[in-house]
């Protein structure tokens, strides 16, 4: 059986030629293929003092020092005498001193491994590639991820590169049942990508069901893990998303011991995990690690209304001026009154114009250089804001529900996106339908949430459906020692995780 | 069979639609003319519905795997089975209906000063399209979530109003007589049976551990919510109670001593809202069953279309207006709960023979072969 190799030059190599090419011929078709690009360095020299070699690699990928010193000068001093047969198991055993080195058949494997920071050996005529890791790929150093700093507790977070996060799961999980299964996608990207999960802990179906998903990607390239987030979920197109995110080792950590399965994209410091509960997006590291117990349910049952008041508050602000102005007690009803006397808008339009100019100055600020931000500080809140209320037109209320809803929606960071679209939604419903509007809307996108699944588990357990265990870390959190038992709602193999403490 | 729901789920809904849209009007429409002896006959009544609702969960863990349709073919064949469903169906339309009509006139009465009828009807009617659509697995999930609102609400009520009843007026017992109740009960009927709702859910439950005690309580203190709450309606209110139309808001705005924390009526009011809205949601899934079923119509969007604009004729002939509503219930259609209950009560009692007569065959032949 032949196996065909394709070049765009329209050269096609059987593998059992590969053996009568020369030095000369091989190198043509690894300059052709790389198309004469100029970071693309080959090295002839002569290796054991007699067998013409012929070394490829990247300039700029690889560590140059290191492969002077542990292959070419190995190589070129040995003068051992060795048969042309044994010349690659030789070099690869008894000469070359780099820790991870590989034999290759073909073209496109040595190509493969060129591309990832190997270098390539061939010795004329033998047949065979010698190819060693020597990639020396930079990278950012490890640092504390700016969207998820912790006040008391471990500060170390992923960067870009692969290497770096597997190492940094690997530290803290010293199991041999941490697996790490590696592989490239992207059709020119070819970036690797990493499932990890804990053998006797993740289940078996959620674990083919990803790889498989992984797998079927057919894509021109992987920019960031958003686009492995994006294949990973089962309603893409959903408002919500359905697949966790972390920067912190620690966190992926606890996810894979509760049974889920975390994705390492390379060039990514964003680790995915799956199966992913909305509820992951209310708890935060500082619960786990310095907080009582009281105090983090107190925490979380304040980040619940503080999201309940992002999204609910303008809606009902406007519904209740326009349509249910007998709700407020009289001495409130007097002050909103005086207040939006003269305003020559409509509750609606009022609030949504507040809205609009807020999420304007959040773009705004994000994109703006640092040393704008306090000029457009002093624009947005005093000269817009102000101005826009002793001009009379926005009233004072109206820019203090958006202003505090503005900063509520930032009690839950990573649902920030999704809200601030719901906060719009309500705000429309309530002006057009009033309460009742609000209430539809509200069953609406309740029956919606509980109909989304992730990766079989129910996207708003532990609560519908109820699972009392789970709950234990709930909006309510229990005590660590309280919590025995891996999460029911995420499938796993090993149920129990505590038993002393 | 995919079991849908989990008992608590088939629990919570149950006691959601048992007492939803009992608070609105129906208090104001029962004690109009029955005065006390009202409540006490309707005591009775809701002994009957949870004994029949009792029976029912029994016939429902006999038979964890069939649904109603399946048992009642096997137990009457088909036609028969055809006939009940339509029989059903019917019973959900009018059910809807009495639903939406009164839900509406409550909001005019408290929340709005205008609303239109169209814009009131139209996102009810697609919420119950997009939640039948999506099964009843969401269903049981909303209403698991929303629960504590609801009853929250029942409890704030409760307790805000009791210190303004005056409980004397539950004296002498049957004053206005009892002939009389049952007759105003039996006119109303329509309002009651929720509880038929039940029989759509078999063979879809996940039964959880001890769900027959548990059902037999949350579902007794339910019916006990009820009257409770119908007997502290008649004495905050024993003689204006004609004109006091909307009980579950009107009883707590009333009570002068909560006035300085706002009008709690408004909360209680949304909260409520939640549970009509559950309510209709679910009878609009009753409907779309018996539709699908009747018709062996395979895609649910068209079964719960059909059901939804079936329903907005019905209300188009009623003209959106409650006093039509109740000549309506009042009139030709309150047969229907009288015939739905005895087709119950007979489907029940054939079961229960068939499944004894079964069980002694097996008992018999268990005999002769040992």
């Amino acid at each position: 059986m032949y196996c065909f190799f394709y070049f765009p030059q329209n050269n096609t190599i059987r593998k059992d030629d590969l053996d009568k090419l020369t030095n000369k011929e091989i190198k043509s078709i690894f300059v052709d293929k790389f198309h004469n690009s100029t970071d693309f360095k080959v090295r002839e020299f002569v290796s054991l003092q007699k067998f013409d070699s012929i070394l490829f690699f990247f300039d700029n990928i690889v560590d140059v020092k290191r492969l002077d010193k542990e292959v070419i000068e190995k190589l070129m001093q040995d003068s051992q005498e060795v048969a042309v047969d044994d010349i690659v198991n030789y070099a690869c055993r008894c000469c070359i001193t780099v820790g991870q080195g590989e034999i290759l058949d073909t073209v496109s494997d040595a190509v493969e491994k060129l591309l990832n920071g190997f270098c390539v050996l061939y010795f004329n005529k033998c047949g065979k590639f010698l190819c060693f890791d020597v990639k020396n790929f930079q990278s950012r150093s490890i640092a504390e991820p700016p969207t998820s700093a912790v006040l008391k507790g471990p500060r170390e977070g992923f960067n870009e590169s692969i290497a770096t996060n597997i190492m940094l799961l690997r530290k803290r999980l010293k199991n041999s049942d941490l697996v790490i299964s590696q592989m490239p996608v992207g059709k020119y990207s070819q970036t690797q990508v990493a499932i990890v999960y804990i053998d006797s802990i993740a289940s078996d179906e959620v674990v083919n069901k990803v790889s498989k998903k992984i797998q079927e990607i057919d894509i021109d390239g992987i920019i960031d893990s958003f686009y492995i987030q994006k294949a990973l979920e089962e309603r893409s197109y959903s408002l919500f998303q359905q697949v966790g995110t972390a920067e912190k080792p620690d966190v992926i950590m606890s996810k894979l011991l509760e049974g889920r399965v975390a994705i390492i994209v390379d060039g990514s410091p964003i680790v995915l995990t799956v199966p992913y509960l909305l509820i992951e997006d209310l708890q935060s590291s500082n619960d786990y690690y310095f907080a009582r117990a009281p105090r983090v349910t107190f925490l979380r049952l304040l980040r619940m209304f503080g999201i309940l008041i992002a999204i609910y508050l303008p809606g009902i602000y406007v519904a209740v001026q326009v349509f249910h102005y007998k709700v407020l007690p009289y001495k409130f009803l007097v002050t909103i009154t005086n207040a939006t006397l003269g305003i020559p808008f409509t509750p609606l339009v009022e609030i949504l114009f507040i809205i609009l100019l807020f999420e304007g100055l959040t773009e705004a600020s994000l994109r703006m250089p640092s040393y704008l931000g306090l000029a457009l500080s002093i624009v947005g809140a005093l000269i817009l804001g102000d101005t826009a209320v002793n001009a009379g037109l926005v009233s004072s209320p109206a820019v203090m529900i958006v202003a505090l809803t503005g900063v509520l929606l930032f009690t839950v960071p990573d649902q920030e996106a999704q809200l601030s679209i719901l906060r719009l939604i309500f705000t429309l419903v309530g002006g057009i339908l009033g309460l009742y509007g609000i209430i539809c809307a509200s069953v609406f996108l309740i029956a919606y949430l509980t109909n989304l699944d992730s990766y079989g588990t129910p996207f708003l357990a532990p609560y519908a459906p109820n699972v009392r265990e789970d709950k234990k870390d709930g909006f309510r959190r229990y005590d660590l020692r309280a919590m025995k038992y891996r999460p029911k709602s995420i499938p796993n193999k090993n149920k129990i995780r505590l038993k002393k403490l | 069979m995919i079991k849908d729901i989990t008992g608590r789920q088939a629990i919570v809904m149950m006691a959601i639609v048992m007492c939803a849209t009992k608070f609105f009007i129906l208090p104001s429409n029962l004690i109009t003319n029955g005065h006390q002896s009202v409540i006490y006959v309707m005591l009775l009544f809701f002994v009957i519905e949870f004994l029949l609702l009792l029976v029912m969960v029994r016939v429902s863990m006999l038979h964890p795997d069939k649904t109603f349709y399946q048992l009642l073919t096997e137990s009457v064949g088909v036609v028969i089975a055809k006939i009940v469903y339509l029989l059903f169906f019917c019973f959900f339309i009018i059910k809807l209906s009495i639903n939406i009509i009164e839900t509406y006139t409550f909001f005019l009465g408290t929340l709005y000063d205008e609303l239109s009828s169209v814009l009131y009807v139209l996102p009810i009617l697609l919420l119950a399209f997009y939640m039948t659509y999506i099964g009843l697995r969401s269903i049981g999930r909303s209403a698991e979530l929303l629960w504590v609102f609801v009853f929250l609400g029942l409890a704030v009520t409760l307790i805000v109003a009791i210190p303004n009843a005056d409980f004397g007026y539950m004296l002498p017992i049957f004053d206005g007589g009892a002939n009389n109740a049952i007759t105003i009960l039996s006119n109303n009927s329509l309002w009651f049976g929720d509880y038929f709702v039940y029989l759509f859910f078999l063979g879809k439950i996940k039964f959880d551990k001890n769900y027959f005690p548990k059902f037999a309580i949350i579902s007794g203190l339910v019916m006990l919510g009820i009257v409770f709450f119908m007997t502290l309606f008649y004495c905050i209110f024993p003689y204006i109670s004609g004109i006091v139309h909307y009980g579950v808001s009107d009883i707590t705005h009333i009570t002068t001593h909560i006035n300085n924390i706002g009008q709690l009526d408004w909360l209680n009011v949304t909260l409520w809202t939640f549970a009509s809205i559950i309510q209709t949601v679910i009878f609009a899934y009753c409907a779309e069953r018996c539709l699908s079923d009747l018709f062996n119509i395979k895609y649910k969007y068209l079964s719960s279309s059909i059901s939804l604009i079936i329903l907005v004729v019905v209300l188009m002939l009623l003209d959106f207006r409650l006093t039509k509503l109740i000549m309506f219930v009042q009139g030709p259609v309150h047969f229907l709960f009288p015939v739905l209950l005895v087709i119950a009560l007979n489907i029940i009692t054939v079961h229960f023979i068939v499944r004894h007569k079964e069980k002694r065959q097996k008992k018999l032949a268990g005999v002769i072969y040992d």
